[in-house]
């Protein structure tokens, strides 16, 4: 388990992090999603133990990083920004060094480094030397590296950066595999990518937390208005009514008219409400013919490119521990409902 | 420590690095042990080593020590050093000895001389030996200075030039020492310095200034008394320190068959402050 105490990293007079806590839980897949420069690498480096913080606390595994060093750093597989590799050397040279310095026996070391090997699929340039490796085979490597002694934590900065569609792919799937047996930390500033690979997300802009949760509560969070988007057939007034009395509805809109009596009607919501259900209902009752119906989501990378680049990061936590406190509610609420219908 | 030795000795020995010392030593000793002994008969194995003592330290040392730290930090592989459950001490050792193992090579391979030139005449073994003891010892000191240095820059030719001219210096030190004065003031003034150095690298190790402040101060402040109560006792200190700065004039000690003591814990102590320096100096970097 990670936990972070209110961590400052000040470089002069810039403030690079700002008082940052949270919590990893065994198991996880954490991502730190960000725009470059809002503090990710630094937090990175911070809690593997490679920059001393100006203040605050960092335990794994209940070691304090800063007070006991080597306690804590044998629990923790690292991959910096800019894989560290030596590149005079082969994979397997440089595995077994950082196996021997994370303590491992040889015997163990051996094993270990073919199963890293196959795990991160570099048992056939392992004898190659690293600087005659194509840059996906030593990112690799940079991962095999972290994975060299079974650590509980891995913890991968921006893993995916410059590879190519294909390996980012297989990187991906990677990391998903490694979060059956380890917690992962990972960053990137790709909203997509974390959404695809982490359990939960943190949203880092210029050194402050500004939101923690499910890729999924936070996708809802950063969207604005969702819309359905509903072909219907039947009584246009009728259907009209109906709309605009479930409720919930912020407005609708025809968007088309078919000559067969087809509706094409975008209906607004608040963010995070799935009205589809609602709707369904009302049009059947009355009795109108729904032909489709689909939730259509504004795209969140704007969204959040917008979300990050905010001058004011708390004013940006503000509002967005508003909407994801309205989804986690009514998510609550739903689950209750749920519950009372057993 | 381990580890880093074992992975030093590999970056040693799979790039050019070392075979560009090894030719360099080999050739420089081998035309100092064919002139000085073979061509002129001469038995005085010794006082050989020490006169190409300066010729095959200033430029196999700073190759070797030049990317010591230098190029982890230039290829940020630094960044794993740190976050690997060791301790900066043991990086340090490692690299260290990994170097000195590096330059044991020519000098055990040197050893082979005396035995060969014990073929052609009487060669004192004792005093050979104790001379290439000496001058192994005197070699891994310069290899911690040099380690120091790279560790105080990114640039590997920085490193190396520095810690030639280091070397350099070094050797002319005594030749210096005539000219510096003698006077008590000037005495006090340099040592009045030293001490605000000392408070310096005190404040600079500790992080804390009001320690280094009071250690540099008490010094200074004992410095002054000294001169005013016993001004005669300051003369000379300049050459003195000067004279005593030099790693090579030692040698020359062991090569007229003196086993200086001495002088095997001037190496020592070098040894040791650059190595702790070096520790300092890569701690630092974590706050950066």
């Amino acid at each position: 388990m990670i936990e972070v105490k209110g961590l400052v990293k000040k470089y002069g007079s810039v403030t690079a992090v700002k008082d940052l806590s949270f919590k990893v839980d065994d198991g996880h897949i954490v991502g730190f999603l960000g725009p470059n420069g809002a503090g990710k690498s630094t937090t990175m480096n911070i809690i593997t133990g490679c920059l001393a913080s100006t203040s605050g606390s960092v335990l794994i595994d209940g070691h304090d990083i800063f007070e006991d060093p080597v306690n804590a750093k044998k629990q923790i597989g690292y991959l910096p920004e800019i894989p560290p590799l030596y590149v005079d050397m082969t994979p397997e040279e440089y595995l077994s060094f950082v196996g021997m310095a994370k303590g491992l026996k040889k015997k163990e070391l051996e094993k270990n480094i073919d199963e890293v090997c196959s795990v991160t699929g570099i048992s056939e340039v392992r004898n190659r030397l690293i600087k005659h490796l194509s840059k996906g085979f030593r990112q690799r490597v940079g991962i095999a590296q972290a994975l060299i002694g079974n650590p509980e934590i891995v913890i991968l900065d921006e893993p995916t950066v410059g590879l190519d569609p294909r390996q980012v792919i297989e990187i991906r799937n990677l990391i998903k595999a490694l979060g059956k047996n380890h917690t992962v930390i990972l960053s990137s500033h790709i909203l997509s990518e974390v959404s695809q690979v982490c359990d939960e997300v943190m949203i880092i802009s210029k050194g402050v937390l500004v939101a923690s949760d499910t890729p999924e509560n936070l996708s809802l969070a950063l969207s604005e208005d969702s819309v359905v988007e509903l072909q219907v057939k039947g009584d246009k007034d009728k259907i009209l009514e109906a709309i605009s009395n479930i409720p919930g509805v912020k407005g609708e809109e025809v968007e088309k008219e078919s000559k067969f009596g087809v509706l094409t009607v975008n209906i607004k919501s608040d963010a995070g409400a799935d009205l589809r259900e609602k709707i369904f209902y009302a049009m059947r009752d009355s009795g109108a013919a729904v032909i489709s119906m689909s939730l259509k989501q504004s795209s969140l990378e704007d969204m959040f490119m917008d979300l990050t680049s905010s001058e004011n990061p708390e004013d940006v936590k503000e509002k967005l521990d508003d909407a994801l406190g309205k989804i986690r509610d009514s998510k609550a609420l739903s689950e209750k409902a749920e519950s009372e219908d057993d | 420590m381990n580890a880093v030795f074992e992975k030093e000795l590999k970056q040693y020995f799979n790039g050019a690095v070392s075979y560009v010392c090894y030719i360099f030593v080999f050739l420089i000793s081998g035309l100092f042990i064919w002139a000085s002994c073979i061509e002129s008969s001469s038995a005085e194995f010794g006082s050989v080593v020490s006169q190409m003592a300066l010729y095959t330290f200033i430029v196999p040392l700073p190759v070797l020590t030049m990317r010591s730290f230098a190029e982890e930090r230039k290829s940020r592989t630094d960044q794993l050093l740190y976050s690997l459950p060791l301790k900066m001490t043991d990086v340090v050792l490692g690299k260290f000895f990994a170097a000195a193992v590096v330059f044991l090579v020519p000098v055990a391979v040197m050893c082979l001389a005396p035995l060969f030139l014990r073929i052609y005449g009487t060669v004192n073994l004792a005093l050979s030996y104790s001379a290439l003891f000496a001058y192994f010892l005197a070699a891994c000191a310069f290899i911690s200075v040099g380690i120091f240095i790279s560790s105080l820059t990114e640039s590997q030719i920085a490193a190396a030039v520095i810690t030639a001219v280091l070397i350099f210096f070094n050797y002319y030190m005594p030749y210096l020492s005539q000219y510096a004065s003698q006077s008590s003031l000037a005495s006090v003034i340099f040592l009045v310095v030293l001490g605000a150095i000392l408070g310096f690298i005190v404040w600079f190790a500790t992080k804390n200034a009001t320690t280094g402040l009071f250690v540099g101060l008490i010094i200074d402040l004992a410095l002054v008394a000294i001169y005013y109560l016993n001004s005669d006792a300051l003369s000379n200190v300049i050459p003195n320190v000067l004279n005593n700065i030099s790693l090579f004039d030692s040698l020359s000690t062991f090569g007229s068959g003196t086993f200086s003591l001495n002088a095997i814990f001037k190496y020592f102590s070098v040894i040791v402050v650059f190595l702790f320096l070096t520790v300092q100096s890569a701690e630092k970097r974590r706050w950066e």
